[in-house]
């Protein structure tokens, strides 16, 4: 039956990677840029998360909400004042732009925290209940739910709030949503805001999961890419799918295969996925 | 580009190949042949990055893996069949030329941002794959011979890098140069016009691997030691692509102005400024994006250069 484990931890798993990857989808549907610093945003929730609760105490679920506010304000300037400027210039210059953010947070960060590897450890982060063969460890199971609640609390946002609604059109038609009124500005601000702001919860999690270090994001960089684009680009529960299907192909895959073909998988979904279907599982199939 | 700067950038041309090849022998100090040996091989890969993303318009983020393909063809070569140096970097360079052809039939397909990413992947695989096949010594990396003289890695970086110049310089004036320059401009275009687009493009992508594989090789026996982490960084191909759009993506001498340029600052904040070098990388990377994304070259061939070049970026492209 350590099949079914596998597949467990790989679902958990998923639901991580889903979170994770909510922001960068949503940044990237509306405002056309691939955030390639988004690793680096996770990595600033898990430090956030981490010295909430060393040098206060928090606990890391309560500063979630605190994570997600820093990241959200980080966001919101970021955008507003540099990635704003050049926002419509071709993607190289924005594909650019981002990764040069990303090496200027990490560098700043691992001046300021050092490159040593922390943990957030709250006494209940080994625990688990078990049934039968299985077990399923609580912080994981809170992530997956965690994740699944926001990608829902999303979808709602978007469908019926104002907010969401500018947001939509913006991602639709630029010029059509100034017509109408919308602040462009605003509404990019925004949306890169509430990317930041769940790839700060995202890092909050993982910060509890597993140790973390400034140089961390890279990865998880290229992670939340595959999951965004293996779901499906603009599509509100595409990376609620990648993640999974991301999570489950790397933990069933590590399982036969050995621990160290995981990254292996990861990109030669990412390359096929490029090549067969550019457009990912909910994408619509046209060019 | 004006009369004066252009009688400017020939001056200091003619200067630089009176004296590149006499640097080293009126001996100024090791450390200063040590920095332009690196200079060099930052040249021939930022030049590499050039061909494929500042002409063809395909921004590749993996170039790295023809780097690390390279000091590793090279180091096995040398390691285990006992081949010369120059021999070596020759069969570097084919692979990397074979390299990106395998490579670029299907990732040349994808346009922009996804062209990007998979370029990204595919440094990444690539270093997970080193790490963890047998004959490249996994993740214990490789040692290479020792070389007698350091003045040797100087004349080879040097001559590979003025035959890249000059290989460059011919193939733009002729019928690959303007149809790689056609894809850039308008791929549905160039292909209206009868120009293999495909073809094209893997030409140019292979000239690329070609020349970056042989900074790899040269790298390789410089350092003496290899491992995937060092070879397959992802760093290295934002160096190369930041001296190349810093000095100029699309023009020849830009990407080598690039080079030169931003190893010296970051040698000299290195040494003189630590924490200031922190932020160096990455604030001249988000910099050069909003501020001159065309380039020194661009800059300094414009009759007059005032704040508004700078913000005229800012004013076409922001919301």
């Amino acid at each position: 039956m350590f099949e079914f484990q596998v597949i467990i931890n790989g679902l958990l798993l998923g639901g991580l990677y889903a979170l994770m990857a909510i922001g960068m989808s949503l940044i990237w549907g509306v405002t056309n840029v691939i955030n390639l610093a988004h690793g680096a945003l996770i990595m600033l929730g898990a430090y956030t998360t981490f010295w909430l609760f060393k040098l206060l105490n928090i606990d890391p679920f309560v500063s979630l909400a605190i994570s997600f506010t820093t990241l959200f304000v980080f966001g919101f300037l970021v955008q507003k004042y540099i990635i704003n400027f050049v926002i419509r210039a071709k993607m190289f210059i924005t594909l650019l732009l981002t990764f040069g953010l990303d090496i200027l947070i990490t560098n700043v960060a691992q001046t300021a925290w050092t490159s040593n590897f922390r943990q957030t450890s709250p006494a209940y982060s080994a625990n688990g209940f078990s049934f039968g063969f299985i077990t399923v460890p609580y912080v994981r199971l809170s992530a997956f739910i965690i994740s699944i609640i926001l990608v829902f609390a999303l979808y709602i946002f978007l469908k019926k709030t104002k907010t969401g609604q500018a947001i939509r059109a913006v991602s639709q038609d630029i010029d059509a949503a100034r017509l109408m009124g919308i602040n462009v500005a605003k509404t990019f601000a925004l949306t890169f805001a509430i990317g930041s702001g769940l790839a700060g919860v995202a890092g909050s999690m993982i910060g509890v999961l597993m140790p973390i270090t400034p140089q961390m994001g890279g990865i998880f960089t290229l992670k939340s890419f595959v999951v965004a684009l293996v779901g499906g680009l603009g599509t509100i529960f595409g990376p609620l799918v990648g993640g999974l299907f991301l999570g489950l192909a790397e933990t069933l895959g590590s399982f036969h295969l050995g621990a160290k073909y995981a990254d292996i998988i990861v990109f030669g979904i990412l390359v096929l996925t490029l090549i067969v279907k550019p457009t990912g599982i909910l994408g619509k199939n046209d060019e | 580009m004006n009369k004066a700067s252009e009688f400017i950038i020939l001056g200091i041309i003619t200067v630089v190949v009176a004296i590149a090849p006499v640097m080293p022998v009126i001996h100024i100090s090791a450390f200063i042949t040590r920095f332009l040996i690196g200079v060099m091989i930052y040249a021939i890969m930022a030049e590499g990055w050039n061909v494929i993303g500042g002409y063809t318009g395909y921004p590749s983020f993996g170039n790295v893996v023809f780097f690390g393909l390279g000091a590793y063809v090279t180091a096995l070569s040398m390691i285990d069949f006992h081949i010369g140096f120059l021999i070596s970097l020759i069969l570097a360079a084919f692979a990397g030329a074979l390299f990106a052809v395998i490579i670029g039939i299907p990732v040349l397909r994808l346009k922009g941002h996804y062209f990007a990413i998979a370029t990204l992947g595919i440094g990444e695989t690539m270093m997970a794959i080193t790490l963890n096949v047998p004959f490249t010594g996994e993740g214990v990396g490789l040692s290479l011979p020792i070389a007698s003289s350091s003045l040797l890695f100087y004349y080879t970086s040097l001559i590979a890098l003025a035959a890249f110049i000059i290989f460059l310089k011919l193939i733009l004036s002729g019928r690959l140069g303007y149809g790689i320059i056609a894809v850039r401009e308008d791929e549905d275009a160039a292909r209206m016009m009868g120009i293999n687009t495909v073809i094209v493009k893997i030409k140019a992508f292979a000239i690329s691997g070609f020349f970056t594989a042989i900074a790899g090789g040269i790298y390789a026996y410089w350092s003496t030691f290899i491992d995937p982490p060092t070879v397959y960084d992802p760093i290295i191909s934002v160096k190369m692509i930041i001296m190349a759009v810093f000095g100029g993506a699309g023009t020849i001498l830009g990407p080598v102005v690039g080079a030169f340029i931003i190893m010296f600052l970051s040698d000299f904040l290195s040494t003189h400024f630590t924490l200031l070098h922190t932020f160096f990388f990455g604030g001249l990377i988000v910099l050069t994006a909003i501020f001159l994304p065309k380039g020194l070259i661009d800059l300094f061939s414009q009759k007059k250069i005032g704040w508004n070049y700078f913000i005229k970026n800012i004013k076409k492209y922001r919301v």
